[in-house]
């Protein structure tokens, strides 16, 4: 009777496989769309990678799991299938790893890479021993196919078999698995798809119940705690060196080791993003970060990035301040994540040749390097004050913010 | 091992069981008695090979002085054999003082006393707080002569028997050891072996599912109010109601599974929970809860201090004593002692409302429903508020969620939640409450996973009520209609178990519910202790 019930149960969530990782035929109306997959990423997508063996790979944090589809017309023939071996939260040296899993293997060549201001961040008293590297092994690793110094990682067959087996013999799996049945008739149930993309239509239902401009508050009043947080810098004091530009590095030989072509781009970020960055003080931060960025990859191959974080007509998009279901914005759906429609218009730019072009304004995305980037930032700083002057509400809005912000985090330091 | 692993539950119990049965069918009682002790050991050496050494030089100490002490006191040496005595237990609390209290110890001497002694960091040996006071009572009852003559094998068991040796039920050497004497208990029996199935598949349920499924809500809170935050009413309190519901789940379905396991062997262990959270009164609570230790304390700090026996004042003392050094056996801190001290105020204003109620002849109202569900809210009240200071990880914390569950930090609701009141909403701001964004749905499961195990501890019956037809424990509580709630008088008829289809198949479904929730696995709250 127990066995019975165990192997049921077993079965049932092999079948639903709510969070896509055996990937059983997804049947519409049962079990196409996977509503709590997000939970498992972390888990899943080094295995759905080696699955869906991709030719192309997208590898960033939430941004581009959320922007960029790997579906897109974009995507030369050749190229296909891509997977979007993307993680939401994680740190650089999360993806360089991944990167390694996957091009390891899998017979992607061609990889699109987005970095993140925020991940580059490190504060002055951070980890015990900032210099180790390959830092200590963490358990995430053990469900990839090779080590941080690419040898065969003796532990993955191991962890493997444990995480297909605890994943079907699991009661969470069977509740995930009746959740995920019941929420299919659901039009913006959360998704994972098979390439690894997150639609994120579940901030529709967000949207509609309590307005986008508290998904703006919400994100503002964030990015700001985290901004004035720590006593951030780019490098650990006196040294022109932090783990994560190390990760960037190591992903980008990777990449060269591997023969694979690398695009690497900034993610897109709304104006009032930018605005905080500015009012918190951070925005030299912002600029050293560039620089670095494009020192970095001077003297490899394909020594340019794409910028996309600057203004323009998308990301100065004015955010709706009803709460009305009609007023959804068309490009992003908070400060710091933006819509696929908004991460078409960047694939229509970085993959180039036989994309349509005139659909983007010509000033959404620039190719910077060292080369450039002086002239570069100046514009920016330009820009900037440009949107200053011609969004006061905003910036009062975010001033306020901040300010109250700065007295949270003064306060609590008195009652260390 | 824990109990809730797949090695222990799929390998190391089948596997002890079917050797046991083998050896005891084939070359009979003390081969399978050492069979058991062979295995508890490996089981123990399972956590720390380090300090396998340490119990079974303690176990063979211990032998040995009990043999000594029930010679002196057989031969009428009473002189000797204190002097014995006070040596013995004077060894096992040093053991365990130094294991347990010396950094502890150092630190506020060295707060006291501005020094910097530095000790380096001793890992606490598991379970020595629980083997230790066995030990200490075999010695005690040795020098009294209570004590019988005792194989060492069997001595040896009665201290490692792995039910019950990690963290209880703190076993009494007079109901264990004439069980691993006796061939009727020590065998193999069907009835003993499907009893215990049923009994370890409802503790392990509670454990993996409730407690676990119920920890993600507690947790959070407790590591915010750690990390300096503010916390409102309603995140305060639900922090501390989900706790409390986690730590009688976590422990009552250990002591359950150790209950069950060792009824596979024939082996009845003694009571250690009986719903607490229906008690009506703190005393009662203390006669529910970990009834072991409460037993201990009980016979061997209270009463040996003089009990009631001279004097309020001195009842009052001694009972204060009693739950501080029971607060400081659960750990080397002060929020232990505190919460020690908070059950002795308690347990001392119960006794004296008691004494005022004989007084003025009002005892006979003391089963009335309405007087019994008020007396229950001030208990667990209390109760909830003693599980504050047991948890936090210091006292600024503790202090930091009683402020908010006072409603200091004012009271507020997810935004999510009170767009969803529709035009209450205006009415809630009028009130003075606050609506903050995001943690929608980790309020609303935090309070619904509240309100479902709150149900199951107040409504339902428990492991030893449904099991009492097969006498499930070693002992039974009794307690008067005035004592606890009693809730379950509707459900009661249908709740007790029988060798029956329907029921194999219960215990079944929540055996699987139980295996399928060991891939996330989390340790019992009381091997720490």
């Amino acid at each position: 009777m127990l066995l019975l019930l165990l192997i049921t149960t077993a079965g049932f969530n092999y079948l639903v496989d709510p969070y896509g990782l055996f990937g059983t035929a997804r049947i519409s109306g049962f079990n196409e769309k996977k509503p709590t997959a997000n939970t498992r990423v972390r888990v899943v997508k080094p295995y759905q990678v080696t699955r869906v063996q991709p030719h192309a790979l997208i590898v960033g944090n939430s941004r581009p799991e959320m922007g960029l589809d790997p579906d897109h017309e974009c995507w030369p023939v050749e190229k296909r299938p891509v997977y979007s071996l993307t993680t939401p939260g994680a740190s650089v040296y999360m993806q360089m790893r991944q990167t390694q899993h996957a091009l390891a293997s899998t017979p992607a060549k061609l990889m699109i890479v987005g970095v993140d201001f925020l991940d580059f961040l490190v504060a002055p008293e951070n980890h015990a021993d900032p210099y180790q590297w390959p830092p200590a092994v963490r358990e995430f690793e053990h469900r990839l196919s090779v080590t941080a110094t690419g040898q065969d990682n003796d532990t993955y067959w191991r962890q493997s078999i444990r995480d297909y087996v605890t994943t079907v013999l699991s009661l969470d799996t069977l509740e995930d698995s009746l959740q995920t049945i019941a929420f299919q008739g659901n039009i913006n149930a959360s998704n994972q798809t098979e390439q690894g993309f997150n639609p994120a239509r579940d901030y529709l239902d967000i949207i509609h119940s309590e307005g986008q401009a508290v998904l703006f508050r919400q994100k503002n009043d964030q990015v700001i705690s985290t901004l004035l947080g720590k006593n951030w810098s780019i490098y650990h004091a006196g040294t022109r060196w932090s783990r994560d530009f190390e990760a960037l590095k190591q992903l980008m030989e990777t990449s060269k080791k591997h023969d694979a072509e690398l695009i690497l781009f900034i993610n897109p970020y709304h104006a009032q993003y930018l605005e905080s960055i500015r009012q918190t003080g951070k925005w030299p931060l912002f600029e050293q970060w560039k620089r670095e960025l494009v020192k970095l990859t001077d003297g490899y191959s394909h020594d340019v990035i794409w910028d996309f974080s600057g203004y323009n007509a998308y990301t100065t998009e004015a955010e709706p301040v009803d709460k009305k279901p009609a007023d959804v914005m068309n490009w992003f759906w908070e400060p710091a994540h933006y819509r696929k429609e908004l991460g078409d218009l960047m694939l229509n730019r970085m993959l180039g040749n036989n994309c349509p072009k005139d659909t983007v304004k010509p000033e959404f995305g620039s190719l910077i390097s060292v080369a450039n980037i002086e002239q570069h930032l100046t514009l920016q700083r330009a820009a900037a004050q440009t949107y200053v002057a011609n969004n006061p509400q905003v910036i009062t809005k975010i001033q306020k913010r901040v300010s109250q912000k700065r007295m949270d985090v003064t306060s609590h330091d008195g009652i260390q | 091992m824990l109990f809730n692993s797949y090695e222990f539950i799929l390998a190391f119990l089948p596997i002890t069981l079917a050797v046991f049965f083998f050896v005891i069918s084939r070359y009979g009682h003390e081969p399978a008695i050492a069979w058991l002790v062979s295995a508890s050991l490996i089981f123990y050496a399972w956590w720390s090979v380090t300090y396998l050494a340490l119990i079974i030089l303690s176990m063979v100490i211990n032998y040995g002085m009990g043999k000594l002490l029930a010679r002196h006191h057989s031969n009428g040496a009473v002189r000797q054999g204190k002097m014995l005595l006070t040596i013995g237990i004077a060894a096992n609390l040093g053991a365990l003082g130094y294991f347990k209290y010396a950094n502890f110890f150092v630190s506020n001497f060295n707060i006291v006393a501005e020094t910097s002694f530095q000790l380096e960091t001793i890992i606490l040996p598991l379970a020595i707080s629980f083997f230790t006071f066995q030990q200490i009572a075999y010695l005690i009852d040795a020098h009294k002569g209570i004590t019988s003559e005792f194989k060492f094998l069997h001595y040896a068991l009665f201290v490692t028997f792995f039910p019950q040796l990690i963290a209880g039920p703190i076993v009494h050497h007079r109901e264990m050891l004439p069980q691993f004497m006796s061939k009727k208990t020590l065998r193999f029996n069907a009835d003993d072996l499907s009893v215990g199935i049923a009994i370890f598949s409802i503790g392990l349920f509670k454990k993996v599912v409730l407690a676990d499924g119920i920890a993600v809500y507690a947790s959070p809170i407790f590591d915010a109010a750690a990390q300096g935050e503010t916390l409102t009413f309603f995140e305060a309190w639900g922090g501390a109601l989900a706790y409390t519901l986690q730590l009688y789940f976590d422990f009552s379905g250990y002591s359950d599974m150790a209950i069950g396991a060792a009824r596979m062997f024939g082996i009845k262990l003694p009571l250690n929970f009986h719903s607490p959270y229906k008690a009506t009164s703190i005393s009662e609570f203390w006669r529910r809860w970990h009834m072991t230790l409460s037993r201990f304390l009980r016979d061997y700090v209270y009463i040996p201090l003089g009990g009631n026996k001279k004097g309020h004042y001195r009842r009052y003392s001694n009972m204060m004593i009693t739950m501080l050094l029971g607060g400081l056996w659960h750990g080397a801190g002060w929020t232990f002692v505190i919460w020690g001290g908070l059950h002795g105020i308690y347990l001392a204003v119960n006794h004296s409302w008691r004494k005022i109620q004989s007084t003025l002849n009002l005892t006979a109202g003391r089963a009335a429903p309405f007087y019994k569900i008020a007396a229950w809210g001030l208990t667990f009240f209390c109760v909830v508020i003693g599980w504050v200071f047991f948890r936090a990880s210091d006292l600024s914390s503790a202090i930091a969620i009683l402020e908010g569950m006072s409603g200091q930090n004012g009271v507020a609701i997810p935004n999510a939640i009170a767009i969803r009141t529709g035009s209450f909403q205006t009415l809630l701001n009028d009130l003075g409450m606050t609506f903050y964004l995001g943690g929608g749905s980790q309020f609303l499961f935090t309070y619904l996973w509240i309100i479902a195990l709150l149900f199951i501890a107040l409504f339902m019956p428990n492991t030893q009520e449904i099991m009492r037809h097969f006498s499930p424990a070693f002992n039974k509580h009794k307690s008067g209609v005035a004592d606890a709630l009693q809730l379950t008088k509707i459900l009661e008829k249908r709740s007790i178990w029988q060798p029956t289809r329907t029921w194999g198949i219960f215990i079944a479904i929540i055996s699987a519910c139980g295996l399928l929730s060991l891939s996330s696995v989390s340790e019992f709250l009381y091997f720490q202790f």
